[in-house]
């Protein structure tokens, strides 16, 4: 049982898919030997196979809290870290013969594979981009999973980690993970996952996903916090819901489900009787709840619209990106590690 | 390129786990020393151990997350259209990662503050910098152009190289056939960009205007306002109540702002999205519309007939702010002028019907009104929308006259939604729906950047998007008009150059126009006086006369069927009127090439032209870039230049935030790189060392005026203020350029460089880009046209309005004089698609676009999507390979099955390098960019070319094709 727990809100109807949170999270903590392949966060668009791919059905998890069976993805499903050939094309003098190409065997998968495709038909397709890590579930299966209890969860904030002294690389958190978001390193036998920045989260800043999210899609801070807009978002309004909440582990991490333009009819006109991402395929995502999230968004926004003034439209908009990170608004640049 | 230890070295972990201390290195030393045969070995001087405490796992990862220094950095050179301040993080003496330097403060209260900006490219340039994508060393080509095979040179030997290429060309052909490319405006506001035009200046190199080479030339905006970089605070897109993003893909190409549309939509607003296809952007929209492509200006034209009809326009705004009012001559479609109603009447004088008065009037703030065209209040005027009027010519001969507005109106009912319902593709239902939303909104605006340029007909596009906004009066509103994009002013900026852009000299010249205060009329012909003193060309017609263009943009089917004439014509007339003017000479070639921040064999239309026709004549080409691009492969000598981090900057101040951002420098220059500022510096150096050497007396320079090469360096240098050579020089420079400008309130290059974003806090004197045209207030959003619409400020064009009825003769005899939709050339193609598609968002152009981070999250090679209805009849499967081609070339590329893409179109998102297709036929290889001869035209007030404004843009978009299914992928 942890005394507090940290949790994230993601705004799909933000999310422009860049990718920026990626970038930042494999800038930060992944660059090391056996860590080539990880990206502790990805974004993938939806409909979509996801990273690693096919994930949803790759099991894992809890069924009325007894553990599910789950596989363990290949490197390849995640996408491999492909290399290529700079120097050969620059400088190996074979002029318009040498291509930029990955080396080695042709990949059938990346993390980003099935970006912008999208499901349904033109021209009422959708797509729309899921950003997903570590959820640092409150009853994580990875943990339950582990038979060397290498896994914890911490008691002041619930970020969940895998402890690298105990670890031998037994992988069995990543067939009981539902999300798949525990990565193997081949270097150093070790399974590794998203730490929630605790470093970061140790000095008062926001883990990197977040704070350099440039489409600040993402709140952060304590689930407990009732003036802070996670409780309220998640609590209150409850318009952020978990993802798969059918796996049983309790994620901390929590998604507004998105909007869409309207789709059109047989006509070619405007039809506003269904929207253009179907309730069906948000609430495979989100669950049942998503129905009536949608449907707050859509009145609140309606009483924006006309004017009026709305708490729930105020705090997705963000006003101060400061207040977005529940107290965890330190500028890191300010720390000083060593004396000048 | 992954550390090979766990990132830690043994040092930092004893350090890390509290062991300080010279000496207390916690372990029992032995010294080693000889041992005599039969003795024992003795323990030396031993030192006692200190306690070790060795943390846990967690220690490591927070052993990571630590640095040594900071500095504030940005991406000075990327052409991104947007500018964001970074945190660089230095350890070990090399850049280890960046974070934003998220530091921005919101105008007011009601509005979302700005931060944290940045995208995931900048993000990882850090990696960049480092890769293996580096030029780390002068080199000299020893194969085949295009060989890659490279020797390394020394850059003494490089600059002699160089320097005497230069003076070679000189002497036997005259400065003008240098020939010199940055690009893409990949340039910055400082000392990263000011070695080039300081070298231009100094050794009087043709420059090529690649402004509109790039196809970033709003020509509707230029034909309808004289201007055309109109933007504010991107926060002020947060005001908007109606937002629509014409031919645009913000959450692709404007990562840091587009939050701002986002949140408008939570305010109440409602966001749009005009495109074939369902981009990005579309995921956050409220309404899309599909339109079949290049139909856009019949849906303009068609949205404004529902306004029109339903009396949905604002009257009083058109009335004042546009010529619709102003009156045609029923005889030969040209507008009355006090010329034809008496002798030695003036041209640029023009009339409105008062309707008060009931009599003519010339109409305030044209040219030629009598008071200097300042300013557009129509007083007790009340000009007429409608009527038929007979007026006496000066021969005493009766002459009709209407107003535009009903020429428009005749022009907007054969427009009417179900008269273009087969060419947009869209049901008159939805376009009225439209129309009706946009008139009804408080503040509408409509988002039509540079992607809204690249079509052949962009122009036609925009005007009726201009059109739409005028008729509606949003023109000039918070959160509304059409935006393009803008810069702010920096008066500091004629530093950059070595004779200052117009300043205070060319301000006294006008100095009696300058009490009264200049107008935005006087101010471009300031800049077109500039920009005569300088050989510049645009591209597009330096690629038709001496690029080897001509035949192909002579054909036919490539060229507008209602113009009467053939493309030789438009240009032979617009050289022989000096409309435009070719550098180097028609009659002579260019001999040498330096491109600098440019990648012209990526960027041109169908490069193999360039590359068959263009480069034999190149006796040399040089390349100063910092990183290896296809052009560059194609080069014969390679400068190094610095990475971003590596050397100092300011990043050109794009007006979507208020503040001016600066690059400090970080690290070292890796290898043997260098700043251009250094490097242009010691080629003006050698230049002007081995002319005196070589005893060369005066060359031909611009415009074959006599020029002393041996003063080169001088002229660089401000006759010796700055001194290259000194690592510190650009922080002069910087300075300087800091102490001239009164917007960002006088700091100084240090205080800049350590805050990294310095905030503007009041106006500059206008420049060219620097066309936002509103006074600049802190406290409050920026959005553009207040001085024409508040201040009633005339715009600068003919009629001293937002003018929609052009009556240049070329425009007259292609039925343009009024907006219209035209079928693009290629519409009657035996080629069945047609390849559209903007801005990747997985690069600036193509500085990212081998990047392995980059290339990881997508599949790796270059891609095409095409609908599955194109897949299925031609076999195709995802991730099967394909060949896009046509008569002219093509390509091959993977295939990405999308539903969103419009059935017919191919998209292929922009900037893959050559060197990533087979046999380096890169996706411009078929792309014709057939482009409009109208944007010839000159003579004509607002229609003239001048460095960066009015030239004929380039066209990329809509080439037709096949697509032919290669096989799997391999």
């Amino acid at each position: 049982m942890t005394q507090r727990q940290l949790a994230m809100v993601l705004d799909l109807n933000k999310c422009i898919g860049c990718q920026t949170c990626t970038i930042a999270c494999k800038r930060l903590w992944t660059r090391d030997a056996g860590m080539e392949h990880m990206w502790f966060n990805t974004v993938n668009t939806q409909p979509g196979r996801g990273t690693p791919r096919d994930w949803e059905k790759m099991g894992g998890g809890f069924r009325a809290g007894m553990p599910q069976p789950g596989r363990l993805p290949r490197r390849g499903e995640f996408g491999d870290a492909w290399r290529y050939n700079h120097d050969d094309v620059f400088f190996g003098g074979q002029g318009a013969d040498a291509q930029l190409r990955i080396q080695g065997e042709a990949p059938d998968w990346g993390p980003n594979w099935d970006e912008d495709q999208g499901g349904g038909e033109y021209p009422n397709g959708y797509h729309f981009y899921l950003p997903r890590l570590c959820n640092h579930c409150t009853h994580p299966a990875c943990l339950a999973a582990c038979p060397r209890k290498a896994i914890v969860k911490r008691p002041k904030d619930g970020i969940v980690l895998v402890d690298e002294d105990r670890c031998r690389g037994f992988r069995f958190c990543m067939e009981a993970c539902p999300y798949k978001k525990i990565y193997f390193n081949q270097a150093r036998k070790l399974s590794q996952k998203c730490i929630f920045c605790f470093p970061r989260i140790e000095q008062g800043v926001a883990p990197a996903c977040a704070r350099q999210c440039p489409g600040r899609v993402r709140f952060v801070g304590y689930r407990d916090d009732r003036n802070a807009p996670i409780w309220k978002l998640v609590e209150q309004w409850k318009v952020a819901l978990p993802l798969h909440p059918e796996h049983g582990t309790e994620p901390n991490v929590f998604y507004v489900p998105p909007l869409a333009p309207y789709r059109f009819d047989a006509q070619g006109d405007v039809d506003e009787s269904r929207p253009r991402i179907p309730d069906e395929y948000l609430e495979s995502l989100f669950g049942p709840a998503v129905r009536d999230a949608l449907a707050t968004l859509k009145t609140e926004r309606a009483r924006v619209q006309g004017r009026g003034r709305s708490e729930l439209m105020d705090l997705l908009i963000g006003y101060r990106w400061k207040d977005m990170f529940g107290g965890f608004d330190r500028d890191p640049a300010t720390i000083e590690w060593r004396p000048a | 390129m992954s550390d090979s230890t766990h990132g830690l070295s043994r040092r930092r972990f004893l350090a890390g786990a509290g062991i300080v201390g010279a000496g207390a290195l916690g372990l029992t030393l032995y010294r080693l020393r000889e041992r005599a045969p039969g003795t024992a070995w003795e323990p030396a001087q031993a030192t006692p151990v200190q306690p070790v405490q060795y943390g846990d796992f967690t220690d490591l990862w927070r052993e990571r997350w630590t640095w040594d220094r900071v500095a504030k950095g940005t991406h000075t050179r990327a052409n991104c259209i947007a500018a964001c301040s970074w945190n660089v993080y230095v350890k070990d003496g090399i850049v280890w990662r960046e974070e934003q330097n998220a530091v921005y403060e919101p105008p007011r209260p009601d509005v979302p503050d700005g931060n944290p900006r940045g995208c995931q490219k900048g993000a990882c340039y850090s990696d960049l910098q480092a890769s293996a994508s580096r030029l780390l060393y002068p080199l000299v080509r020893v194969g085949e152009r295009g060989s890659g095979q490279w020797q390394r040179i020394s850059w003494d030997e490089a600059l002699t190289r160089v320097a005497d290429a230069v003076i070679d060309t000189a002497v036997e052909h005259g400065t003008e056939s240098v020939v010199f490319d940055h690009g893409t405006t990949n340039s910055g506001y400082g000392p990263e960009s000011s070695g080039e035009v300081r070298f231009t200046e100094a050794v009087q190199t043709t420059v090529i205007d690649s402004w509109a080479g790039v196809g970033d030339m709003p020509m509707g905006a230029v034909q309808s306002w004289g201007m055309y970089n109109c933007e504010g605070t991107s926060d002020d897109w947060f005001r908007s109540d109606y937002i629509v993003v014409w031919i645009g893909n913000p959450a692709s190409t404007r990562i840091p702002e587009v939050h701002f549309m986002h949140e408008a939509r939570y305010r109440g607003a409602k966001l749009v999205v005009i495109s074939p296809d369902y981009n990005a952007t579309c995921v956050h929209a409220d309404l899309w519309l599909n339109l079949r492509p290049e139909s856009d200006a019949a849906l303009g034209m068609a949205a404004a007939q529902v306004i029109v009809e339903e009396n949905l326009h604002d009257a009083d705004y058109v009335r004042e702010q546009t010529d619709l009012p102003f009156l045609v001559r029923e005889d030969d479609g040209r507008y009355l002028r006090e010329a034809d109603l008496r002798p030695g009447g003036r041209d640029d004088a023009l009339y409105v019907w008062d309707e008060v008065e009931q009599r003519l009037a010339v109409a305030p703030g044209c040219q030629g009104d009598g008071e200097g065209g300042r300013s557009l209040a129509l007083g007790a005027l009340r000009p007429a929308l409608a009527g038929r009027y007979t007026v006496q010519d000066r021969n005493g001969r009766p002459l009709v006259v209407r107003p535009v507005f009903e020429r428009l109106r005749e022009r907007l009912a054969a427009h009417a939604p179900e008269k273009v319902a087969a060419a947009t593709g869209l049901a008159p239902a939805l376009v009225r729906r439209f129309a009706r939303e946009l008139a009804a909104a408080p503040a509408a605006m409509i988002f039509a950047s540079w992607g809204a340029c690249k079509h052949h007909h962009s122009d036609l596009f925009q005007r009726t998007m201009i059109l739409l906004m005028a008729l509606t009066g949003n023109q000039g509103k918070p959160g509304g008009g059409v935006r393009v994009a803008a810069w702010w002013g920096l008066d500091g900026l004629s530093r950059l150059t070595t004779h200052g852009q117009p300043g205070v000299r060319d301000l006294l010249r006008v100095l009696p126009k300058a009490l009264r205060g200049l107008t935005p009329r006087d101010y471009e012909q300031l800049y077109t006086e500039h920009s005569q003193k300088t050989p510049v060309v645009p591209l597009m017609p330096f690629l038709y006369v001496h690029g080897g263009y001509r035949e192909l943009w002579s054909r036919p089917d490539l060229i507008d069927p209602a113009l009467p004439r053939t493309m030789a014509d438009y240009m032979r007339e617009s050289i022989d009127r000096g409309w435009i003017e070719m550098h180097p000479p028609e009659d002579r070639s260019p001999r040498m090439l330096i491109f600098t921040g440019s990648n012209p064999l990526r960027r041109w239309p169908a490069p193999q032209h360039a590359l068959r026709h263009l480069w034999p004549k190149l006796g040399l080409i040089v390349s100063v870039n910092f990183r290896m691009s296809e052009s560059t492969r194609h080069a014969d000598i390679v400068l190094p230049a610095a990475g971003y981090y590596e050397k100092y900057g300011i990043k050109y101040a794009q007006s979507y935030l208020p503040y001016l951002v600066l690059s400090d420098q970080a690290v070292k220059p890796l290898g043997e790189s260098k700043s251009e500022w250094e490097i242009f510096g010691l080629l003006a150096e050698r230049i002007a060392q081995r002319a005196r050497e070589r005893r060369i007396g005066e060359v031909r320079g611009y415009r074959d005026r006599p020029l002393d090469l041996a003063r080169a360096y001088e002229v660089y240098t401000s006759d010796g203020r700055y001194d290259p050579h000194d690592a510190g020089d650009p922080l002069k420079l910087i300075d300087d350029i800091l102490r001239d400008s009164p917007s960002v309130g006088g700091v100084t290059a240090g205080q800049a460089l350590a805050m990294g974003a310095v905030p503007i806090v009041g106006p500059a004197r206008p420049g060219p880009e620097y066309q936002t045209s509103s006074d600049y207030d802190p406290q409050d959003t920026c959005w553009p046209h207040r001085w024409f619409v508040d201040d009633k400020v005339a715009w600068p064009t003919l009629s001293g309005r937002q003018q929609f009825y052009i009556d240049h003769p070329w425009y007259l005899e292609a039925d343009e004089a009024l907006p219209r939709h035209k079928d693009p050339p290629g519409a009657g193609s035996r080629y069945p698609l047609r390849i559209n598609g903007g801005h990747t968002r997985w690069s600036i152009h193509a500085i990212w676009r081998d990047h392995e981070l980059m290339l990881r999250l997508q599949r790796g090679e270059p891609v095409c999507f095409l609908n599955p209805a194109d897949c299925r009849p031609r076999g195709i499967d995802d991730n099967d390979r394909v060949r896009i081609f046509n008569d002219t070339g093509g390509f091959q590329a993977l295939v990405k099955v999308a539903v969103g893409v419009q059935p017919g179109e191919v998209i292929v998102y922009h900037a893959w390098e050559p060197f990533q297709f087979p046999g380096g036929k890169g996706c411009q290889e078929p792309v014709e960019a057939p482009w409009k001869p109208l944007h010839l035209a000159g003579g004509y007030a607002h229609l003239h070319y001048r460095m960066y404004y009015g030239a004929p843009s380039h066209s990329p978009r809509g080439t037709p094709v096949e697509v032919q299914r290669i096989g799997a992928h391999a």
